[in-house]
């Protein structure tokens, strides 16, 4: 089980999520709708994993990414992004993303990816 | 995964974001530069496109990421922001609304609330499939997109439930673009990211690539020679030396995977955090460009094992399959790697489509000894050819390995253990507005039930029951100011379609105006929001329509070229007031006097003494209407008189001021409630009654004999103006007592003013009312409701607008 944070600015995507991740288990620590509150509650809760769309009413997806991992640099961020974001999310990856989703997303994949990042740095 | 639960979360936040892309589309309009609501746009768009991904909904899909790429491109400043665009953009707001509703009933859910009646019903919503053309006119003018089309059509063959059928024009307009082998690099816009290729080793970029005999054919890639450079080949003889092994890792993507060059790009990250990156096949930038099959290769050195490597490397998701070989010195490094790559067995469809003549520019790009083989006739033999028949081909057995990662990937949740179920905090609860009547009403009870109490214990003259009663006042008091704030909604709610509304028919008269709300943060009982949705739409209208000029008649006028239409709200004790203002031509009351006398609603000697502030009064008469032409704007049966009966029936007020050539404003007064009204209760012979407070204007005591008669009715001389009486005890039968004084209270009711003759006053109270709801009395003229007092008895409410 991993302690997850979700940031996203529509509280459907979060609600979606959400589901996708207690479902299986894990437990969502927190749930931040822009870059200022993700920085800020990722101090506070210090979760193992957080999943963050690319684009953010405050700032950039990257850019909270970026400060994420100033902050910690063993933070693991997975960007979920919609289609046609391919710029941006490479970009991400670039940063020191360690993975992406694609809306709509798909249960397994979510799961996949989440257990795949966990795993990989342990 | 079952959806329809999202379904109201859908509605809800999706009316919030249409809200909001018609506040900043407004906003845009006004100033094209401001990129903070573009970047808001462009944002907005890209939440539909997640969330109707994940409804499936394809058509909102389609047309919000043909919205992200329009404003994509203007946030590039590839675009101009010009008013055409805009009006693209709110035509797509208007599809996407409409779309956004036909899904909600489709999937059986109300439209959402806080529309005016009149304003959405009527209300037909561009075809979506028009506008979607529109923008991918616009967005294949430069190639930005073309790719982008090909990830959306894998996406959408996931699709699920198959909503809706594509557009056959558009699907084929699509084919035709979708041959992005080797697009040209200019019109790429990716080009910028070339220059964060990762370094591998000082000075030897990735990019740097030597003469790659590259080559995409029917069966796939099949690179045919490779010469290393020397940097490449001095950075492996290192390498080596420093007991580091040279490899070769063949990656195979899932033929579902969404985004290639991402996915290649965290392979690309993983090797280079395990060793140094020599050589990429196809070079980075193919990758970024996804100028590739599934297949890509990467050659590296690293000290650490194959089983560790291709652990990790399988850890990343979208990985079809993975393997590893090793190249030596020995061999010659470029000898070695010589080979043809073994084909995935899911060739993307568009590498079939190559047309000739790109397969002939392939060709030539094939070092010598071997493109003379090479003709878009026998093209799809090429591979085989390469590696069988060319003796200076080694043939390379590419048999992938069945690895460990594979067995991860099949499982489900091997990793955590189940957790106990943690239960969220709730923090707000939705209640149906049913509910929240169902709670006022009983609050009311409550506030009853506790005066009747107060009264039965008036005679214990206990202090304990005394200050127990007091704390219940406070709380019931409590209590019920919650209730009521609950249901309050802010005026925004209704606002917000307004100056879209606004905006249209301005644009269709062909008038510049500027539309200002202030105070939309007010709030107000949701039933009364209900019900002056309308009446605001007509006097916004009305203002568009005949109170501002044309431009040029405004400049010949002397005026402001733009127009100013104000709308404000205010909270004034328990009050709501609304204006609307507007500085047009104001309104002649030379002509409404013309206008009603040729009505027959009154005689010439009537409007020749009318003064001027009850002349302007005259257009919220019956049957009146001034509109010199009738514009599908105006004149579509609403009168004035209609808007003023339905916010006096809200316990509400409307007054109307205009200085002729200058403005005109309306001033609505509406109470903050409906359930709970201010009223002056009187009492007459023995009952008791209450009359609304926003219908009294103040109330006055008369000698008896100052009454006279006119036309056999009685009236009385106010203010030197003729003030008709209305004796309540006449209208309820109530025997009457000869008073020597008359109590009188003056009411206003749709613009004229009445005495009503009472009693006694016994001062101004807060009632609960309660709605007559049986059928027997819900059509009782001059009663509004009824309402329970302390002592229990039931006192009646009166109706000024219906009791004569």
């Amino acid at each position: 089980m991993a302690r997850i944070m979700i940031v996203d600015d529509a509280e459907f995507m979060r609600m979606v999520i959400r589901d996708i991740l207690v479902k299986q288990g894990h437990e969502v620590v927190a749930e931040v709708a822009d870059g200022e509150c993700a920085i800020q509650k990722y101090q506070e809760v210090k979760p193992d994993l957080v999943l963050m769309d690319i684009i953010l009413p405050d700032m950039e997806g990257t850019r909270t990414l970026q400060k994420l991992l100033d902050l910690d640099p063993e933070a693991k961020v997975v960007m979920c992004s919609s289609l046609g974001q391919k710029t941006v999310v490479m970009e991400s990856i670039k940063i020191g993303a360690k993975d992406f989703i694609v809306k709509p997303f798909e249960p397994d994949k979510v799961l996949e990816v989440i257990e795949k990042v966990i795993v990989l740095d342990n | 995964m079952d959806l329809s639960k999202y379904m109201g979360i859908f509605r809800e936040e999706s009316e919030r974001n249409l809200k909001q892309l018609n506040d900043s589309l407004l906003a845009l309009e006004q100033n094209p530069e401001n990129m903070e609501h573009v970047n808001i746009v462009f944002r907005l768009a890209h939440t539909f496109k997640g969330m109707a991904a994940t409804m499936g909904f394809k058509q909102i899909v389609e047309l919000t990421h043909e919205m992200e790429s329009l404003i994509e491109k203007i946030r590039t400043q590839q675009l101009k922001l010009d008013a055409p665009l805009i009006d693209l953009l709110f035509e797509c707001l208007d599809a996407l609304e409409g779309l956004v509703e036909n899904a909600c009933k489709n999937e059986g859910i109300k439209p959402g609330t806080g529309k005016t009646g009149e304003e959405e019903k009527s209300k037909t919503y561009p075809d979506p499939g028009e506008v979607l053309k529109a923008l991918r006119t616009i967005n294949t003018t430069t190639t930005t997109t073309t790719k982008e089309k090909t990830i959306g059509e894998q996406a959408f063959s996931r699709d699920k439930d198959g909503e809706a059928e594509e557009d056959r024009d558009n699907e084929e307009d699509r084919d035709s673009e979708e041959v992005p082998i080797y697009p040209d690099e200019e019109t790429s816009p990716y080009t910028e990211t070339r220059e964060e290729v990762p370094e591998t080793r000082e000075g030897t970029s990735i990019t740097e690539s030597s003469s790659t005999a590259f080559q995409i054919t029917e069966e796939g890639i099949s690179i045919a020679e490779i010469e290393f450079s020397e940097k490449e080949r001095a950075a492996m003889e290192e390498a080596e030396m420093d007991g580091a092994k040279v490899m070769v890792a063949h990656i195979a993507l899932k033929a579902t995977c969404l985004l290639k060059s991402t996915c290649s790009a965290l392979v690309i990250r993983k090797i280079s955090e395990s060793g140094e990156i020599i050589r990429i096949f196809p070079d980075i930038n193919e990758l970024e460009e996804e100028n590739f099959g599934l297949d890509f290769e990467v050659v590296f050195s690293t000290k650490k094992d194959e089983y560790t490597i291709k652990t990790e490397i399988n850890n990343i998701s979208e990985i079809e399959d993975m393997s590893l070989r090793s190249l030596s010195s020995e061999q010659g490094y470029g000898e070695a790697y010589k080979k043809t790559v073994h084909v995935h067995e899911k060739i993307p469809e568009n590498l079939s489509e190559i047309s000739p003549e790109i397969s002939s520019e392939i060709s030539s790009e094939i070092s010598p000894e071997i493109s003379s083989e090479i003709s878009p006739e026998i093209s799809s033999e090429i591979s085989s050819e390469i590696s069988s028949d060319s003796p200076s081909l080694e043939k390379i057995d590419f048999e992938p390995e069945k690895m460990e990662g594979e067995a991860v990937k099949g499982r489900k949740i091997p990793f955590f253990s189940k957790p106990d179920p943690k239960i969220k905090n709730i923090k707000s609860v939705r209640v149906s507005t049913e509910q929240l009547d169902k709670l006022m009403n009983l609050a009311g009870e409550l506030v009853i039930t506790r005066s009747r109490i107060n009264q039965l214990t008036r005679e214990f003259k206990s202090k304990e029951l005394e200050e127990t009663l007091s704390e219940l006042r406070k709380l019931t008091r409590e209590m019920q100011e919650e209730v009521i704030e609950a249901r309050m909604v802010p005026l925004d709610h209704i606002l917000n379609i307004f100056p879209r509304m606004v905006r249209d028919l301005a644009k269709s008269e062909n008038k510049k105006l500027d539309f200002i709300i202030r105070g939309k943060e007010i709030k107000l009982d949701r039933t009364i929001l209900d019900e002056i949705g309308d009446p605001l739409v007509h006097l916004l209208r009305n203002a568009v329509d005949h109170g501002i000029e044309s431009p040029e008649k405004r400049l010949e006028l002397g005026k402001k070229e733009t127009g100013t239409i104000m709308l404000t709200a205010s909270r004034q004790e328990n009050y709501v007031i609304i204006k609307i203002e507007d500085d047009g031509q104001g309104i002649d009351t030379e002509e409404l006097r013309k206008a009603a006398e040729e009505k027959g609603i009154i005689s010439r000697e009537e409007a020749e003494q009318l003064p001027d502030r009850e002349a302007i009064q005259l257009i919220f008469t019956h049957g009146f209407s001034t509109a010199s032409r009738v514009t599908d704007v105006s004149g579509r049966g609403v009168g004035m008189d209609v808007v003023k009966n339905r916010i006096e029936s809200l316990g509400g007020s409307i007054k109307i001021e205009s200085k002729s050539g200058k403005e005109t404003r309306f001033e609505l007064k509406l109470p903050l409630t409906i359930a709970l009204y201010q009223a002056m209760l009187v009492e007459v012979g023995s009952e008791r009654y209450a009359i609304p407070f926003t219908n009294i204007t103040k109330n006055i005591e008369i000698r008896t004999e100052a009454v006279r008669h006119i036309n056999g009715e009685e009236v009385i001389m106010e203010n030197g103006k003729v003030l008709p009486l209305l004796r309540l005890h006449t209208l309820f039968g109530l025997p009457v007592e000869e008073r020597e004084k008359l109590v009188v209270v003056v009411a206003e009711k749709a613009g004229q003013v009445i005495g009503i003759v009472v009693d006694r006053l016994l001062g101004k109270q807060e009632v609960i009312i309660k709605n007559f709801k049986s059928k027997l009395l819900e059509d009782t003229k001059g009663l509004a409701g009824a309402t329970i007092m302390g002592d229990g008895n039931v006192v009646l409410i009166l109706d000024i607008n219906t009791l004569v």
